[in-house]
Parts: C-alpha cells; sequence; structure tokens
C-alpha cells in the first residue's frame, strides 16, 4: 500500500477505513446533525490524526468549522475544497460541498454539487431531498418535479413524498396531474394495502386530512370543475373541519352550478357562524340573491368572476356596478327586511343598504332622495354621537362617480370631490348639525335626546375631515381650532391637524401639533411614530431617532433594534431624508437595510418547503409561495430598490469627489503635487476620523460584556457605518442589477419604467431600444395622456440623434417607432407645441414639464413658457408648485414680476401655510 | 336624560401629566410650575389625584395633598389643590362626582391612612361666587377667613378658606 493510500484509504475505489475510524466517522455526521460542533470537530481531528487526507473528514470537518465559527468561513471553504481535491468521486464530499455553498446562501452552486453527487450516488434519498429544497427555494419547478418523481419512486411509502410531488405538479400548472397523484395516492390508503399508520389517519376526521380535502377541492375549483368540487365536498365534508373554508368553497360552487336558493342557505349559515361583517360574503349573497329576483338583468359571469376574487375592501355589486331601480329595490328589501332584523349588531349590515339607497336616489323620484336623506342622517348620528373618529373616511366611499360600462369609481381628486352632489348634501347636514347643537344640543330639532357634549366635537371633526378630503385647508383648520379649544385633551385632533398642516404647507408647525398630541400620552406608539415620520420628511433625522428611540430596547441601541425588527418604514424614511441632505452613502446605506430585509424575508420561506408538507398545511403552504413569488413587487421593495437606482444614477453622472480622480490637466507639476497632497491630507483626516469613532464604539462595546464582544461578529448597522464601501461600488452595475429586477417582477408601476428609461439612457447608445421599450411600457402604465415623467422623457428620447454606431436593423426601428411615441407629430417641436395646445388648466407637474420642454425644444422664449406656465397650471401639489417658482426664478430669470407675484398669490389661495412663502 | 354625565376615573402618572396641563390651563387664570406636576405624580396616590373621563377623553381632574394641619402640627387636613372641568362639559356634575369620589376616598381610608385628617379646605378666590356656592351649598364647606394678596397675577388677589370638618 502506497503511503499516500495510508493517509487516505478511500480515495477513489479503495477500501473503507477501519473499524474504528469508520465509528469515529459515523459519531462525526451524528454530532454534526445534532449541532454538537466542538464534539464533531474532535472525532474529525481523531480520524486525521491517522488518515491525515482522508477526503470526507476532511469535507466534514470544514462543514462543521463554518458552523463552529463565524470567522473561519474561508478556512472552512478550503478544508472542503482540500477533501474533495482528495476525493473527488465520493458523493459525500460532493454532497458536503454543496451543504456550504446552501450556507452561504449560494444556491446555484449547491445545486450544481448536488447534482454531481447524485451522478455518483444515483438513488440517495438525502441528497435527492435536498436538492428538491433548492428547487423549489429557486423555483426551478421543472427541475423539481423530476427530483420529487424519483423520491416518490424510492420511497413511495411515505405520505409527505405524495404530497410534495403532487405540489410539484400543480405548482407546474398540471394541476390536472396533481388531482392524480392525490386521488392515486388516496386508493392506495383506501384500499388497505398500506400499513403506515400515520398515513390511515388521512382518512378520518383531524386536520391533515381536512387540510388535503380542502387542498384538493381548491384544485378543482381553480379549474372551474364545479360539479366534480361539489360532489367531492358532498362526499368528503364529514371530514373537514374548517367549516368556515367549506361553506365558502360550497357556496361558491353553488353559485357557479346557478343553484342559487341552496347558495343563499349557504352563505346564511356562514353569517349565523358569525361572519357577518364579511363583504365578501356580502358581494355574494348579493349576486345569488338578484340571480333569484332579476335573473334576466344581471350578468353573473361579470357580477361575479370564479371566485370573487375582484372584490377587495368594502367593495359589494353596489359600490361596483349600476344598479337598475329593479336591482336596487330587491337588494335594500333582502337587507331591511331579512338581514338587518337578522343581525341588528352587524356593522357591515348596516352600512351596504346605505350605498344601495343612494343608487335609488341618483336619478330616483323625491321619495327615493328623502328615504336616502333619512337614512344617511340616521348613520351620520349615529356615528357622531359615538364619536367615530373615521366617519368622514368611511362618508367619503359614497362618492362615487359613474365611469364607463356602468360601473363606479370613487372620486379622489379634491376638485371632483367638492363637485360631488353627496358632498355638498354630506356638508349640509354637518352645518345643519352645529347649529342645532349649539341652540338645544341636539343633532336636529326633531330629536328626542340631548346630545352630549362631545357630540360637537366630533361634528367638527368630522367636518375638518370632509374640508381635508375637497382641500379646503383653512376651513378645516378653523374646525380644528374650534375642536381644540372644545376638548385640548383629545389626541385624535392633533393628529389631523399635523396632517392638514402638512398639506397646507408648513411641515414645522405639522411638527409641533404632532407633539402636542404625541406629549398628552406618551404611551401611544402611533403618535410617537407619526412624529418619528414627520420629523424625517424636515430633514431632522437625529431628532426623528431620539422619539423612536423611546419605544426601543436601550440594551441593544435603537439602531440596531430597528434593523433586527426589520423596522423598513423607518429605515426608508431615515434613507430618503438622508437623499435630500446629499448624504449619499449613509443614505444608500439605509436602503440596503431594507433590500436586505427582504432577501431574509425571502430566505425565510425555506424552512417550509419540508415543514408545512411534514404538517400537511398546503393552503396556507401555496399561498406563501404565491406570496413569496410577488416579494419583489412590494412597496417597501420598490422603494428601497428605487431610492437605490435613483441615488446610484446621480453618483453615475457626479462621482463623489473622493473617488473621481481630479482633473489635474491644465494644472503646472507644482500644483499639481499640491493638489494631490491636499486631496490625500482629507482622505487620511477621514480616515482617522472614522477610525477614532469605531475605536471609541469596540471600546463601548467591551466595557458592556468584556470577553463577547471580541469576539462578536459586527453587527450590520456598526459596519461601515458611513456606506463607503457602497458609494465605491460600480454605480451604473448597480442600476442595471436592481432595475432588471424592477422591471421583472414589478412592471406593473410607472416608477419601474421611468427609471428602466433613466438607467438605459446612461448605459449608452447599445440600449436604446431598452429605452424605447421603457418608454413604451411608461406609457402603457401611467394610464393618462401626458404623464409629466412620461412625456419629459419621450421628448429627452427623440431629441436625441438616431446613433449612427448601431446596427443598421436598430436604426431602423428607432426611425419607425419615434413618430409613434411623438403621436405623429412631424418634429420633437410640433409634438410639444400640439401638446401645449391641448388644455386649458393641467396639473402642475404636467404643466411645468411641457412649459419647460417648449423653452428648450417648442421654440419659445422663457417668458412666453413663464406665461403659458402660470395661466395654466393648478397648484394642486406643493412640492411641484415650489419647483415651478424655481424654474420662474433661477432658470428661467423671469424679470416680469407680476407673473411671479400672480403665481404666489394663486398658490398661497391654496396653500395658506406654505413655508417661507 | 340625566343631568350628571357618566364619567371614568383614571390616574395621573409620568405619560400622561401633559393631560393635566391642558385641562388646568383651560380651566385656570393661573400656571402651575412644573413642580406641582411633578408632586402630582410622584405622589402616586389615585385616590386623591385623577382624571375624569368621558368617551375616551380626559374631560376635568382634581388634585388634592395631605398636608399639616395649621396651626396643629400634629392633625392633617386634605387639601384641594385644583378642580377643573373643561367648559363644554360643565353643568353637567362632573365636579361633583371629582368631589364625591375624593370624599368617598377619605370615608373608606378615614381609620387607618386618614386617621388624623380633621378637616378638607381648599383657597378660592373672592370674586369666584360660583366655585363658593358650588362648596358651600353641595358639600356644606363654611367659609373661613379671607386672606389678603394670596394670588400674585390676578385682581382681584384675595381668597377665602372654604373648609369642611370631618370628624
Amino acid at each position: 500500500m502506497s503511503s499516500s493510500q495510508q493517509q487516505n484509504p478511500q480515495a477513489g475505489q479503495g477500501q473503507a477505513l477501519p473499524k474504528k475510524e469508520a465509528d469515529l466517522f459515523k459519531n462525526l455526521v451524528k454530532h454534526y446533525e445534532a449541532k454538537q460542533y466542538k464534539k464533531a470537530m474532535k472525532q474529525a481531528d481523531l480520524i486525521l490524526k491517522k488518515f491525515s487526507k482522508h477526503g470526507e473528514t476532511l469535507a466534514m470537518k470544514g462543514l462543521t468549522m463554518y458552523y463552529f465559527s463565524t470567522d473561519k468561513h474561508e478556512e472552512a471553504h478550503n478544508l472542503v475544497k482540500e477533501g474533495l481535491r482528495n476525493d473527488f468521486r465520493s458523493h459525500v464530499c460532493w454532497h458536503v460541498y454543496g451543504l456550504l455553498h446552501r450556507a452561504d446562501r449560494d444556491y446555484g452552486e449547491a445545486i450544481k454539487c448536488y447534482k454531481q453527487a447524485l451522478r455518483i450516488d444515483q438513488d440517495n434519498l438525502q441528497i435527492l431531498r435536498d436538492l428538491g429544497l433548492l428547487q423549489i427555494q429557486m423555483r426551478d419547478l421543472s427541475g423539481f418535479v423530476v427530483t420529487r418523481n424519483s423520491i416518490l419512486i424510492l420511497k413511495p411509502t411515505l405520505q409527505p413524498n405524495w404530497l410534495s410531488f403532487m405540489l410539484a405538479k400543480q405548482l407546474l400548472g398540471q394541476t390536472e396531474g396533481a388531482l392524480q397523484v392525490i386521488d392515486i395516492y388516496l386508493e392506495t390508503l383506501r384500499s388497505g394495502n398500506n400499513t403506515n399508520n400515520d398515513s390511515i389517519e388521512l382518512l378520518e376526521r383531524n386536520y391533515a386530512p381536512s387540510e388535503l380535502q380542502l387542498y384538493k377541492n381548491n384544485l378543482l375549483l381553480s379549474l372551474g370543475k364545479w360539479e366534480d368540487a361539489m360532489s367531492h365536498l358532498n362526499e368528503m365534508g364529514h371530514c373537514i373541519v374548517d367549516r368556515g373554508a367549506y361553506g365558502w368553497n360550497t357556496a361558491t360552487c353553488l353559485l357557479n352550478l346557478e343553484k342559487y336558493d341552496e347558495c343563499i342557505s349557504t352563505l346564511d349559515k356562514l353569517m349565523q357562524g358569525g361572519r357577518m361583517e364579511d363583504y365578501r360574503l356580502h358581494a355574494a349573497y348579493m349576486c345569488a340573491y338578484l340571480m333569484t329576483k332579476e335573473k334576466d338583468n344581471v350578468d353573473v359571469r361579470k357580477w361575479w368572476p370564479v371566485g370573487g376574487h375582484e372584490y377587495g375592501g368594502m367593495d359589494t355589486p353596489a359600490t361596483k356596478f349600476q344598479l337598475t331601480k329593479e336591482q336596487s329595490r330587491s337588494l335594500l328589501d333582502l337587507y331591511q327586511n331579512d338581514l338587518l332584523p337578522q343581525y341588528p349588531k352587524s356593522l357591515a349590515t348596516k352600512r351596504i343598504p346605505l350605498t344601495i339607497l343612494w343608487q335609488l336616489a341618483v336619478s330616483g323620484t323625491d321619495e327615493a332622495k328623502k328615504g336616502w336623506s333619512v337614512a344617511l342622517d340616521t348613520y351620520m348620528r349615529k356615528g357622531l354621537t359615538k364619536g367615530v373618529p373615521s366617519l368622514s373616511h368611511d362618508l367619503s366611499s359614497l362618492l362615487l362617480v359613474a365611469s364607463s360600462d356602468n360601473q363606479y369609481q370613487l372620486a379622489l381628486d379634491p376638485t371632483d370631490v367638492k363637485n360631488h352632489a353627496q358632498y355638498g348634501q354630506i356638508l349640509e347636514l354637518l352645518d345643519d348639525y352645529i347649529t342645532n347643537l349649539r341652540e338645544r344640543s341636539q343633532l336636529t330639532s326633531s330629536d328626542e335626546k340631548k346630545e352630549p357634549p362631545s357630540t360637537l366635537f366630533w361634528v367638527w371633526y368630522c367636518r375638518a375631515g370632509w374640508y381635508e378630503l375637497s382641500a379646503q385647508y383653512s376651513l378645516a383648520l378653523e374646525d380644528i381650532a374650534r375642536c381644540r379649544e372644545h376638548t385640548p385633551t383629545a389626541v385624535d385632533v392633533y393628529e389631523l391637524e399635523a396632517r392638514i398642516l402638512h398639506k397646507a404647507g408648513s411641515l414645522e408647525k405639522a411638527i409641533e401639533s404632532m407633539d402636542v398630541g404625541r406629549v398628552l400620552d406618551l404611551q401611544d406608539r402611533y403618535m410617537n411614530n407619526e412624529t418619528t415620520r414627520y420629523l424625517l420628511w424636515n430633514n431632522q433625522p437625529k431628532e426623528a431617532l431620539e422619539k423612536i428611540s423611546m419605544f426601543l430596547s436601550q440594551k441593544e441601541g435603537p439602531v440596531q433594534s430597528l434593523y433586527d425588527m426589520q423596522c423598513s418604514w423607518y429605515e426608508l424614511e431615515l434613507a430618503a431624508c438622508l437623499e435630500r441632505q446629499e448624504q449619499y452613502g449613509r443614505a444608500l446605506k439605509q436602503y440596503a437595510a431594507v433590500l436586505g430585509h427582504f432577501d431574509d424575508i425571502h430566505e425565510d420561506q425555506f424552512d417550509f418547503h419540508s415543514y408545512c408538507i411534514r404538517k400537511v398545511t398546503m393552503r396556507a403552504y401555496t399561498d406563501v409561495l404565491k406570496w413569496e413569488d410577488a416579494l419583489w413587487d412590494q412597496p417597501y421593495y420598490r422603494e428601497a430598490a428605487e431610492g437605490t437606482i435613483r441615488i446610484y444614477l446621480k453618483l453615475h453622472k457626479n462621482p463623489p469627489e473622493e473617488l473621481a480622480e481630479p482633473d489635474y490637466s491644465g494644472m503646472t507639476a507644482a500644483e499639481k503635487k499640491k493638489a494631490k497632497a491636499i486631496a490625500r491630507k482629507k482622505a487620511s483626516k477621514k480616515k482617522k476620523v472614522a477610525a477614532a469613532e469605531a475605536q471609541a464604539k469596540a471600546d463601548n462595546n467591551t466595557t458592556d460584556n468584556n470577553n463577547k464582544s471580541s469576539k462578536k461578529k459586527l453587527h450590520p448597522t456598526e459596519q461601515d457605518v458611513e456606506g463607503d464601501e457602497l458609494l465605491k461600488k460600480n454605480a451604473l452595475e448597480e442600476c442595471k442589477k436592481l432595475s432588471a429586477i424592477l422591471s421583472k417582477y414589478a412592471p406593473s408601476h410607472l416608477s419601474t419604467w421611468l427609471l428602466q428609461y433613466d438607467v438605459s439612457i446612461q448605459r449608452g447608445t447599445g440600449k436604446s431600444l431598452m429605452a424605447l421599450q421603457a418608454l413604451f411600457q411608461a406609457r402603457k402604465v401611467a394610464a393618462i395622456d401626458n404623464h409629466s415623467e412620461v412625456f419629459t422623457r419621450i421628448v429627452d428620447f427623440c431629441s436625441r440623434p438616431i446613433p449612427d454606431d448601431q446596427p443598421a436593423v436598430v436604426q431602423q426601428v428607432l426611425k419607425e417607432q419615434i413618430p409613434v411615441l411623438l403621436n405623429h407629430a412631424s418634429s420633437v417641436s410640433d409634438f410639444v407645441n400640439s401638446v401645449a395646445a391641448e388644455k386649458e388648466q393641467q396639473k402642475c407637474a404636467t404643466r411645468l414639464a411641457v412649459a419647460k420642454a417648449l423653452c428648450q425644444h417648442g421654440g419659445k422664449s422663457p417668458t412666453e413658457a413663464a406665461q403659458f406656465l402660470v395661466s395654466g397650471a393648478e397648484p394642486d401639489n406643493v412640492e411641484s408648485c415650489q419647483e415651478a417658482l424655481r424654474v420662474l426664478q433661477e432658470e428661467w430669470k423671469v424679470s416680469d414680476e407680476s407673473l411671479i407675484s400672480e403665481w404666489k398669490r394663486r398658490v398661497k389661495a391654496q396653500f395658506p401655510l406654505l413655508d417661507g412663502w | 336624560m340625566s343631568k350628571r354625565l357618566k364619567i371614568d376615573f383614571g390616574s395621573i402618572n409620568d405619560n400622561n401629566v401633559e393631560m393635566l396641563r391642558k385641562v388646568n390651563s383651560a380651566c385656570f387664570p393661573i400656571s402651575y410650575n412644573d413642580n406641582f406636576y411633578k408632586d402630582v405624580v410622584a405622589r402616586k396616590n389615585q385616590g386623591l389625584n385623577k382624571f375624569a373621563y368621558y368617551g375616551g377623553f380626559v374631560i376635568g381632574a382634581v388634585c388634592t395633598r395631605l398636608e399639616p394641619l395649621p396651626g396643629d402640627e400634629s392633625r392633617k387636613r386634605l387639601y384641594i389643590m385644583t378642580l377643573g372641568v373643561l367648559a363644554a362639559y360643565r353643568g353637567r356634575e362632573v365636579g361633583t362626582q371629582l368631589i364625591e369620589s375624593v370624599l368617598n376616598y377619605y370615608e373608606e381610608n378615614k381609620s387607618d391612612q386618614f386617621k388624623d385628617v380633621d378637616e378638607i379646605a381648599l383657597h378660592v378666590q373672592i370674586s369666584n361666587d360660583d366655585a363658593i356656592n358650588f362648596y358651600i351649598e353641595r358639600f356644606d364647606f363654611v367659609r373661613g377667613d379671607m386672606v389678603e394678596n394670596y394670588y400674585r397675577r390676578i385682581d382681584p388677589p384675595h381668597c377665602y378658606l372654604l373648609y369642611k370638618k370631618l370628624q
């Protein structure tokens, strides 16, 4: 035997370890699995003493070391690699290498290693299972289905193997196949060939079998197999324990099978069971009921699309569709004579008829109008006596506007709100209440009972909220002053006041109000957090941190606990604040923290892949998978990604001085030397300060807990506090990466495409088609014509020369598509001028964008552009109004003072408290 | 409708003492200094210092302290420092209920905590007829001597001592 073989007996197809060492190796694996890393290391060392090149032991030692001490990851990698070098035909070594990559979250590499291991030992269940976990995590669904199939064939007696295979089929879109798998499996249980006790329980009434049956039923529903789903429910209903889901599925089937009476009685049972506040249930009820009464007039496919997923929040057919008189009357009859007597306390049951009555009144008789007025009055008085802070918001959902296709939409724009008939009607009612309360402590003159003193407060409060909807901020503030005078101890009023002051233009005053409310009740976390948010808006990060710290663990330090709690809203507001202050490194650091949280959330699902299958929580599990698939479309993620892209774009255009090589050309040698010395000095000074700070921090830690902290890995919030590392990254590369994610996962948002355009332009003429595509997407998503941001970019793109360094085909596409972007105007100038001629009044942002384009590309002088801007821009938003003033004064240097003062006058009329006007 | 507003009582503590400031500054012509509020919180006696709540809002408060009886250092008296109800909520017996609750608290504890307490007393500006009538007519307080120049910044600066023997 050669000496190398003596040290490494298993290499190649050599013989196994001697008995003693083989036992040691078994112990090593056992200890590793039990997370007893120290013991495992000891076993490994004992084996290596005799066989210093034993590959599998080296690999296992490396893996153990990885978990044993976090600062030896590199050494761990080296050990595993050495093990692999010594025994590259061992599946154990490859498996271990895969596990190491997995620990590093490098799933792509891990999958490769597992596959290599399986080439050597193709029926290794453990490796197959590990591979499957990574495939589902990475959504390699076609690979996943193959892996789970192999596992099932190897071990068909285990229930999880059937469930996983079934799930794999479903995820791949093979719902029919998934159903077949369930049926085959259940059949093997029924025929009694199976001796596994766990599995037999699946036919009894228990949680796991119940979930499995409901899962199967959901699959049938998703295929629209109503008959099959119904008979399945009838057959297996006895073993379903989630009666709510059972009832809802039954009702869905019956509705689609046009068995409306049965559907209604099923829904009745659900309501009696306590679900009378579920608006989706009400919506289904209304659809079914109308079908029994007005069959010919209702298109149930439109009103109740499969599963009713169109209904969210407080939507019902009455808020979405224009009902005929007959439909309204039968629904009203349903609620007033049937549901309300049954559920007199249900809020939904009281609120829904209000919308129906409104529909009846809109084009109805005087009698109908009277009925609606009385109902509205009753509803409002109840809320005011009780003191419902959200009443004005609740009532705002009555401000419905008919759109095309006999559907309704909510009025959101302040002008639309103000012009709505019911806005005026409700305002009048509120005015009357106030008069009556002041004269005789009653809400209406016909009222029997006297109101408590707080009612007057709530009427003012509600009216202030009502004025807020129509952007009449001065009137709102007058009512708020009355509230403050009446009950200065009411926290609610300060919050509303702050919100309105902010909208009216004064952030400073808003913060003052918020803080008055906050100190009234120091335990009110909402008020504390809102104050924090306002302070960040006002660029006061230090004060904000002080405030929010009052609710945070003092032991770990506020910054760390905010990070550990994944407090994204705070990190995002702080990042935006730092971005405004041009502290780009620190801002990037905050955005990176949020992006990191989302990586963690994505990573978190890993544990569910095996757990959920074992526990048979299939419905919840598939929901989680679906949710994780849409993770990069979450608002917080998008905000962080967009912020990061914005900053890197700025850095790309204007690199910070430390990073950029200063322009030394045109200097004499001596000047150059001097400039370099200064730059060096600056850099070293900055380094010293940073080092001193880090040292101070480290010292603090050691005094806190002497020996631990020296070993402890630095918390992410303590590393690279200034974000210098982030500043050094390749800016354009980072933009490209994030913009690609947003384009793929968040394509329905305008900001995604605006940034994609900006990034593509910076990447040069080679990406012209990408920029073009982004513009078309943006135009599609923006939904309104000439959105200011889209308009500006279209003008920018079309005024660039066609790049002659690009292939002919690219130039051809651009030549064809640019006229499409310009609505077939003959030139950019024509396009701009035709857009300018379209409307009299426009949103301020749009008007400003068009005015700037007129000046740059439309052949107009700054004065003409300024006249165009001031004459037709609606002061609808503080930021764009301020930007307009800046452009007028600084960019165009308009000399006509009357134009400037006219603009200021119009803006101040809308935002009376604007800071610094 | 009964005249009496149905109120709840609540304690005054570090977290909500600013509410007391709001009530007091809405009710009284004089402003109390920080020490007044610190003492109220430090005393932590919910029986003697409390808020009146209606519909979730603080609408009034009473603050009382135990102090040596002037002239006889071995005996004590309950001294009402402030009793305030927000204007919008007056005339609904909120103040009455607050004083009643202090008196009830005394009754419940007169054999131990308050065994050396002889009377309950307060100072009231001589022009404040409403307050004087309130204590005398509703709670049988007695009008004592006038103290001249008791207040510094308000006119008239004189006050009466109102008191009621408890045992």
